[in-house]
Protein backbone atom coordinates (compact mmCIF):
# COMPACT_ATOMS: atom_id res chain seq x y z
CA UNK A 1 0.00 0.00 0.00
CA UNK A 2 2.60 2.57 0.90
CA UNK A 3 3.95 1.69 -2.64
CA UNK A 4 0.33 2.90 -3.92
CA UNK A 5 1.12 6.62 -1.64
CA UNK A 6 4.55 6.91 -3.86
CA UNK A 7 3.18 6.18 -6.75
CA UNK A 8 0.90 9.12 -6.50
CA UNK A 9 3.85 11.29 -5.20
CA UNK A 10 5.81 10.38 -7.96
CA UNK A 11 2.75 11.37 -10.21
CA UNK A 12 2.56 14.66 -8.17
CA UNK A 13 6.26 15.52 -8.46
CA UNK A 14 5.96 14.70 -12.25
CA UNK A 15 2.87 17.20 -12.72
CA UNK A 16 4.53 20.34 -10.94
CA UNK A 17 8.16 19.55 -12.68
CA UNK A 18 6.13 19.63 -16.11
CA UNK A 19 4.13 22.72 -14.97
CA UNK A 20 7.48 24.06 -13.35
CA UNK A 21 9.37 23.37 -17.19
CA UNK A 22 6.48 24.95 -19.13
CA UNK A 23 6.56 28.19 -17.13
CA UNK A 24 10.38 28.78 -17.03
CA UNK A 25 11.01 27.63 -20.49
CA UNK A 26 8.04 27.33 -22.92
CA UNK A 27 6.08 30.71 -22.11
CA UNK A 28 8.73 32.89 -22.57
CA UNK A 29 9.81 31.11 -25.69
CA UNK A 30 9.15 33.97 -27.99
CA UNK A 31 11.38 36.11 -25.80
CA UNK A 32 14.08 33.86 -25.38
CA UNK A 33 14.41 33.04 -28.97
CA UNK A 34 13.60 36.05 -30.62
CA UNK A 35 10.51 35.35 -32.62
CA UNK A 36 7.93 38.03 -32.56
CA UNK A 37 5.30 36.51 -34.73
CA UNK A 38 2.57 35.40 -32.18
CA UNK A 39 1.31 32.01 -34.36
CA UNK A 40 4.90 30.92 -34.82
CA UNK A 41 5.67 31.24 -31.19
CA UNK A 42 2.02 29.40 -30.09
CA UNK A 43 2.83 26.40 -32.64
CA UNK A 44 6.49 25.93 -31.06
CA UNK A 45 5.03 26.28 -28.00
CA UNK A 46 2.40 23.90 -28.42
CA UNK A 47 4.39 21.37 -30.34
CA UNK A 48 6.88 21.38 -27.18
CA UNK A 49 4.04 20.83 -24.86
CA UNK A 50 2.60 17.81 -26.76
CA UNK A 51 6.44 16.14 -27.04
CA UNK A 52 6.50 16.80 -23.22
CA UNK A 53 3.25 15.83 -22.20
CA UNK A 54 4.03 12.15 -24.62
CA UNK A 55 7.05 12.07 -22.98
CA UNK A 56 5.92 12.13 -19.20
CA UNK A 57 3.53 9.35 -20.70
CA UNK A 58 6.21 7.11 -21.21
CA UNK A 59 8.13 7.91 -18.35
CA UNK A 60 4.90 7.03 -16.42
CA UNK A 61 4.28 4.09 -18.43
CA UNK A 62 7.79 2.58 -17.13
CA UNK A 63 7.48 3.49 -14.05
CA UNK A 64 4.02 1.61 -13.88
CA UNK A 65 5.84 -1.25 -15.70
CA UNK A 66 8.75 -1.97 -12.96
CA UNK A 67 6.01 -1.27 -10.62
CA UNK A 68 3.58 -3.79 -11.30
CA UNK A 69 6.12 -6.35 -12.26
CA UNK A 70 8.08 -5.89 -8.77
CA UNK A 71 4.04 -5.82 -6.99
CA UNK A 72 2.16 -8.56 -9.20
CA UNK A 73 5.04 -10.59 -10.35
CA UNK A 74 3.58 -10.95 -13.70
CA UNK B 1 -33.52 9.46 -3.20
CA UNK B 2 -35.73 7.13 -1.27
CA UNK B 3 -38.55 7.53 -3.67
CA UNK B 4 -36.14 6.98 -6.14
CA UNK B 5 -35.08 3.72 -4.77
CA UNK B 6 -38.17 2.69 -4.51
CA UNK B 7 -39.43 3.32 -8.10
CA UNK B 8 -36.28 1.90 -9.85
CA UNK B 9 -37.29 -1.49 -8.03
CA UNK B 10 -40.72 -1.58 -8.82
CA UNK B 11 -39.79 -0.89 -12.77
CA UNK B 12 -37.21 -3.80 -12.28
CA UNK B 13 -34.73 -1.45 -13.03
CA UNK B 14 -31.56 -3.32 -11.08
CA UNK B 15 -29.07 -4.73 -11.49
CA UNK B 16 -26.57 -7.86 -9.24
CA UNK B 17 -24.17 -6.00 -6.48
CA UNK B 18 -21.64 -9.29 -7.27
CA UNK B 19 -19.29 -8.94 -4.21
CA UNK B 20 -21.63 -9.18 -1.81
CA UNK B 21 -23.06 -12.70 -0.76
CA UNK B 22 -26.64 -13.51 -2.72
CA UNK B 23 -25.36 -11.01 -5.19
CA UNK B 24 -28.55 -8.62 -3.96
CA UNK B 25 -30.18 -6.47 -6.93
CA UNK B 26 -29.71 -2.88 -6.46
CA UNK B 27 -31.42 -0.27 -7.90
CA UNK B 28 -30.13 1.79 -10.95
CA UNK B 29 -29.23 4.54 -12.34
CA UNK B 30 -29.09 7.16 -9.72
CA UNK B 31 -28.37 9.90 -12.19
CA UNK B 32 -31.88 11.48 -12.90
CA UNK B 33 -32.29 12.13 -9.62
CA UNK B 34 -28.63 13.48 -8.63
CA UNK B 35 -29.46 15.47 -11.94
CA UNK B 36 -33.31 16.60 -10.72
CA UNK B 37 -31.37 17.99 -7.40
CA UNK B 38 -28.37 19.59 -8.80
CA UNK B 39 -29.65 21.05 -11.89
CA UNK B 40 -32.74 22.76 -10.32
CA UNK B 41 -29.60 24.45 -7.91
CA UNK B 42 -28.24 25.58 -10.60
CA UNK B 43 -31.13 27.12 -12.81
CA UNK B 44 -31.77 28.95 -9.57
CA UNK B 45 -27.85 30.35 -9.43
CA UNK B 46 -28.21 31.15 -13.13
CA UNK B 47 -31.55 33.27 -12.95
CA UNK B 48 -30.07 35.02 -9.59
CA UNK B 49 -26.72 35.55 -11.27
CA UNK B 50 -26.91 35.61 -14.94
CA UNK B 51 -23.70 34.23 -15.31
CA UNK B 52 -22.75 32.71 -18.28
CA UNK B 53 -19.74 30.39 -16.31
CA UNK B 54 -22.83 29.37 -14.13
CA UNK B 55 -24.58 28.36 -17.78
CA UNK B 56 -21.97 26.55 -18.85
CA UNK B 57 -22.02 24.50 -15.95
CA UNK B 58 -24.90 23.39 -16.07
CA UNK B 59 -24.82 23.01 -20.07
CA UNK B 60 -21.90 20.61 -19.59
CA UNK B 61 -23.58 18.66 -16.62
CA UNK B 62 -26.77 18.57 -18.80
CA UNK B 63 -24.64 17.02 -21.86
CA UNK B 64 -22.79 14.38 -19.30
CA UNK B 65 -25.92 13.41 -18.30
CA UNK B 66 -27.45 13.01 -21.62
CA UNK B 67 -24.49 10.86 -22.59
CA UNK B 68 -24.37 8.75 -19.46
CA UNK B 69 -28.07 7.85 -19.67
CA UNK B 70 -28.06 6.40 -23.18
CA UNK B 71 -25.31 4.05 -22.01
CA UNK B 72 -27.15 3.43 -18.88
CA UNK B 73 -30.46 2.25 -21.07
CA UNK B 74 -28.29 1.21 -24.44
CA UNK B 75 -24.59 -0.83 -24.02
CA UNK B 76 -22.42 1.40 -26.54
CA UNK B 77 -18.94 0.33 -27.70
CA UNK B 78 -15.45 1.61 -25.86
CA UNK B 79 -15.47 5.05 -27.81
CA UNK B 80 -18.77 5.95 -27.48
CA UNK B 81 -18.28 8.05 -24.10
CA UNK B 82 -15.00 9.70 -24.51
CA UNK B 83 -16.03 10.95 -28.27
CA UNK B 84 -19.72 12.09 -27.34
CA UNK B 85 -18.28 13.72 -24.26
CA UNK B 86 -16.18 16.35 -26.35
CA UNK B 87 -19.61 18.04 -26.75
CA UNK B 88 -20.32 18.58 -23.48
CA UNK B 89 -16.91 20.71 -23.66
CA UNK B 90 -18.73 22.95 -26.39
CA UNK B 91 -21.19 25.18 -23.87
CA UNK B 92 -17.92 25.90 -21.69
CA UNK B 93 -16.43 27.52 -25.54
CA UNK B 94 -19.76 28.72 -27.08
CA UNK B 95 -20.34 30.72 -23.62
CA UNK B 96 -17.10 31.82 -22.87
CA UNK B 97 -16.40 30.35 -19.87
CA UNK B 98 -12.95 29.71 -19.79
CA UNK B 99 -10.04 32.11 -19.72
CA UNK B 100 -7.54 32.63 -21.30
CA UNK B 101 -4.78 31.84 -18.94
CA UNK B 102 -3.77 28.59 -17.58
CA UNK B 103 -2.86 28.43 -14.11
CA UNK B 104 0.24 26.03 -14.16
CA UNK B 105 1.10 26.34 -9.99
CA UNK B 106 4.00 28.04 -10.53
CA UNK B 107 3.06 30.87 -12.85
CA UNK B 108 0.53 31.31 -15.56
CA UNK B 109 0.36 30.55 -19.19
CA UNK B 110 -1.48 33.60 -21.60
CA UNK B 111 -2.63 30.67 -24.05
CA UNK B 112 -6.17 32.01 -25.93
CA UNK B 113 -6.23 29.37 -28.84
CA UNK B 114 -4.95 26.39 -26.97
CA UNK B 115 -7.09 26.41 -24.34
CA UNK B 116 -9.82 25.42 -26.57
CA UNK B 117 -8.54 21.91 -27.73
CA UNK B 118 -7.80 21.24 -24.07
CA UNK B 119 -10.94 22.05 -22.78
CA UNK B 120 -12.13 19.44 -25.12
CA UNK B 121 -9.68 17.17 -23.86
CA UNK B 122 -10.52 17.89 -20.04
CA UNK B 123 -13.92 17.29 -20.18
CA UNK B 124 -14.13 13.66 -21.12
CA UNK B 125 -11.00 12.51 -19.81
CA UNK B 126 -12.32 14.15 -16.20
CA UNK B 127 -15.79 12.15 -17.11
CA UNK B 128 -13.90 8.82 -18.36
CA UNK B 129 -11.81 9.38 -15.05
CA UNK B 130 -14.89 9.34 -12.55
CA UNK B 131 -16.93 6.95 -14.61
CA UNK B 132 -13.86 4.75 -14.49
CA UNK B 133 -13.19 4.22 -10.46
CA UNK B 134 -17.05 3.58 -9.92
CA UNK B 135 -16.29 -0.09 -9.43
CA UNK B 136 -17.15 -0.45 -5.65
CA UNK B 137 -19.60 0.75 -3.69
CA UNK B 138 -19.32 4.73 -2.77
CA UNK B 139 -16.23 4.82 -4.69
CA UNK B 140 -17.10 7.48 -7.44
CA UNK B 141 -19.17 9.63 -4.66
CA UNK B 142 -16.82 9.47 -2.10
CA UNK B 143 -13.98 9.93 -4.79
CA UNK B 144 -15.51 13.11 -6.26
CA UNK B 145 -16.49 14.75 -2.51
CA UNK B 146 -12.96 14.56 -1.49
CA UNK B 147 -11.38 15.77 -4.76
CA UNK B 148 -13.78 18.40 -4.90
CA UNK B 149 -12.68 20.47 -0.99
CA UNK B 150 -9.35 21.48 -2.84
CA UNK B 151 -10.93 22.39 -6.18
CA UNK B 152 -13.34 24.60 -4.40
CA UNK B 153 -10.68 26.41 -2.17
CA UNK B 154 -8.82 27.20 -5.65
CA UNK B 155 -11.89 28.10 -7.28
CA UNK B 156 -12.48 30.45 -4.34
CA UNK B 157 -8.69 31.47 -4.71
CA UNK B 158 -8.07 31.53 -8.21
CA UNK B 159 -11.03 31.41 -10.06
CA UNK B 160 -14.12 33.42 -9.31
CA UNK B 161 -17.59 33.33 -6.26
CA UNK B 162 -19.79 32.32 -8.89
CA UNK B 163 -18.41 29.12 -9.80
CA UNK B 164 -17.60 28.49 -6.50
CA UNK B 165 -21.06 28.73 -5.56
CA UNK B 166 -21.95 26.34 -9.00
CA UNK B 167 -19.94 24.12 -7.49
CA UNK B 168 -21.50 23.97 -4.13
CA UNK B 169 -24.89 21.57 -5.48
CA UNK B 170 -22.18 19.01 -6.84
CA UNK B 171 -20.92 18.82 -3.25
CA UNK B 172 -24.28 18.86 -1.81
CA UNK B 173 -25.49 16.62 -4.12
CA UNK B 174 -22.93 14.07 -4.04
CA UNK B 175 -22.99 14.05 -0.13
CA UNK B 176 -26.43 12.96 0.10
CA UNK B 177 -26.28 10.52 -2.55
CA UNK B 178 -23.43 8.95 -0.97
CA UNK B 179 -26.01 8.25 2.29
CA UNK B 180 -27.05 5.49 -0.12
CA UNK B 181 -23.92 4.90 -2.58
CA UNK B 182 -21.17 4.06 0.08
CA UNK B 183 -21.19 0.76 1.52
CA UNK B 184 -23.41 -1.56 1.51
CA UNK B 185 -24.72 0.45 -1.58
CA UNK B 186 -28.81 0.98 -1.97
CA UNK B 187 -27.96 2.71 -5.08
CA UNK B 188 -25.68 3.14 -8.07
CA UNK B 189 -24.58 6.02 -9.77
CA UNK B 190 -24.84 4.04 -13.46
CA UNK B 191 -22.79 5.68 -16.07
CA UNK B 192 -26.00 8.93 -16.33
CA UNK B 193 -24.88 9.48 -12.44
CA UNK B 194 -20.69 8.88 -13.33
CA UNK B 195 -20.35 10.86 -15.79
CA UNK B 196 -23.27 13.75 -14.48
CA UNK B 197 -20.10 14.34 -11.61
CA UNK B 198 -17.37 13.98 -13.83
CA UNK B 199 -18.41 16.62 -16.41
CA UNK B 200 -19.85 18.92 -13.74
CA UNK B 201 -16.37 18.72 -12.25
CA UNK B 202 -14.44 18.72 -15.50
CA UNK B 203 -16.58 22.33 -16.00
CA UNK B 204 -15.84 23.91 -12.18
CA UNK B 205 -12.46 23.04 -12.44
CA UNK B 206 -11.65 25.00 -16.46
CA UNK B 207 -14.45 27.89 -15.14
CA UNK B 208 -12.19 28.52 -11.90
CA UNK B 209 -9.61 28.04 -13.27
CA UNK B 210 -8.27 25.08 -11.19
CA UNK B 211 -7.31 22.35 -13.68
CA UNK B 212 -3.91 21.52 -12.94
CA UNK B 213 -5.19 21.32 -8.99
CA UNK B 214 -7.94 19.39 -10.18
CA UNK B 215 -5.85 16.36 -11.98
CA UNK B 216 -4.32 16.25 -8.38
CA UNK B 217 -6.98 15.77 -6.50
CA UNK B 218 -8.34 13.26 -8.09
CA UNK B 219 -4.74 11.41 -9.10
CA UNK B 220 -6.29 7.81 -7.67
CA UNK B 221 -8.85 8.17 -10.40
CA UNK B 222 -6.01 9.60 -12.75
CA UNK B 223 -4.06 6.86 -11.74
CA UNK B 224 -6.57 4.06 -12.32
CA UNK B 225 -7.41 5.35 -16.10
CA UNK B 226 -3.54 5.12 -17.10
CA UNK B 227 -3.47 2.13 -15.73
CA UNK B 228 -5.78 0.38 -17.53
CA UNK B 229 -5.37 2.35 -20.68
CA UNK B 230 -1.85 1.72 -20.56
CA UNK B 231 -2.45 -2.08 -20.20
CA UNK B 232 -4.98 -2.16 -22.59
CA UNK B 233 -3.20 0.35 -25.15
CA UNK B 234 -6.96 0.94 -26.55
CA UNK B 235 -10.00 2.82 -25.15
CA UNK B 236 -12.20 -0.29 -24.60
CA UNK B 237 -15.49 -0.39 -22.18
CA UNK B 238 -14.81 -2.27 -18.75
CA UNK B 239 -17.66 -5.04 -19.76
CA UNK B 240 -15.83 -5.91 -23.33
CA UNK B 241 -12.64 -6.70 -21.11
CA UNK B 242 -12.31 -10.53 -20.98
CA UNK B 243 -10.01 -11.56 -18.51
CA UNK B 244 -10.45 -9.98 -15.18
CA UNK B 245 -8.06 -7.75 -13.21
CA UNK B 246 -9.64 -9.09 -9.63
CA UNK B 247 -11.37 -12.23 -8.84
CA UNK B 248 -13.61 -12.93 -6.08
CA UNK B 249 -12.86 -16.06 -3.35
CA UNK B 250 -15.19 -17.81 -1.89
CA UNK B 251 -15.69 -15.70 1.09
CA UNK B 252 -16.24 -12.79 -0.64
CA UNK B 253 -12.80 -11.00 -0.85
CA UNK B 254 -11.12 -10.20 -3.94
CA UNK B 255 -8.15 -11.08 -4.68
CA UNK B 256 -5.59 -9.75 -8.00
CA UNK B 257 -5.71 -11.85 -11.16
CA UNK B 258 -2.62 -13.33 -11.84
CA UNK B 259 -3.09 -13.23 -15.77
CA UNK B 260 -0.86 -11.83 -17.54
CA UNK B 261 -3.81 -10.16 -20.01
CA UNK B 262 -6.23 -8.85 -17.21
CA UNK B 263 -5.43 -4.96 -17.50
CA UNK B 264 -3.66 -3.69 -14.79
CA UNK B 265 -6.13 -1.36 -12.58
CA UNK B 266 -5.89 0.28 -9.22
CA UNK B 267 -7.58 -2.09 -7.61
CA UNK B 268 -5.51 -5.13 -8.43
CA UNK B 269 -2.24 -3.29 -7.24
CA UNK B 270 -4.30 -2.72 -4.04
CA UNK B 271 -4.81 -6.15 -4.23
CA UNK B 272 -1.14 -7.13 -4.68
CA UNK B 273 -0.54 -7.48 -1.26
CA UNK B 274 -3.12 -10.50 -0.40
CA UNK B 275 -7.01 -10.44 -0.61
CA UNK B 276 -9.28 -8.01 1.29
CA UNK B 277 -12.97 -7.64 1.67
CA UNK B 278 -15.03 -4.98 -0.55
CA UNK B 279 -14.64 -2.58 2.82
CA UNK B 280 -11.07 -2.82 3.19
CA UNK B 281 -10.54 -1.66 0.06
CA UNK B 282 -12.76 0.80 0.00
CA UNK B 283 -10.95 2.33 2.89
CA UNK B 284 -7.77 2.09 1.03
CA UNK B 285 -8.84 3.64 -1.76
CA UNK B 286 -10.63 6.66 0.80
CA UNK B 287 -6.92 7.21 2.19
CA UNK B 288 -5.46 7.45 -1.17
CA UNK B 289 -7.85 9.98 -2.57
CA UNK B 290 -7.67 12.01 1.35
CA UNK B 291 -3.69 11.97 0.82
CA UNK B 292 -4.08 13.29 -3.09
CA UNK B 293 -6.21 16.18 -1.90
CA UNK B 294 -3.57 16.83 0.97
CA UNK B 295 -0.88 16.99 -2.07
CA UNK B 296 -4.13 19.39 -3.84
CA UNK B 297 -3.64 21.76 -0.74
CA UNK B 298 0.18 22.07 -0.95
CA UNK B 299 0.11 22.57 -4.41
CA UNK B 300 -2.84 25.35 -3.89
CA UNK B 301 -0.59 26.64 -1.37
CA UNK B 302 2.30 26.78 -3.78
CA UNK B 303 0.41 28.57 -6.12
CA UNK B 304 -0.75 31.15 -3.81
CA UNK B 305 2.92 32.12 -3.64
CA UNK B 306 3.19 32.79 -7.21
CA UNK B 307 0.05 34.67 -8.04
Amino acid sequence: MMGLFGFIVVMWAIVLSACGFLIIFVAPLGSLLGIHDRVTTSLIQALIAIIMVVGLVILLDRIKKLYTLSKLKI
Amino acid sequence: MPKSIKSLKSKGQVVKDYHKPGKPDIPRPAGPVLLLGIASTEVILYILTLSNAVLAILLTTLIGFTVGIVDDRKIMPGWFKPLVLVAAAVPIILLGAHGNYLNLVFGSVFIPILYIPLILVIIPVIGNTINSIDVLNGMASSSVIIALIPILASVLLFGNVYVFLAGLPLLAGTLAFYKYHRYPSRIFPGDSGTLLMGAMLGAIAIAGKSEIIAVIALLPAVMNSFLFLSSMKKIVEHREVKARPTMLTDDFKLMASKDKKAPVTLLRLILADGPLTEKDIIKQVTKLAIFSSALAFISIYIQSLFV
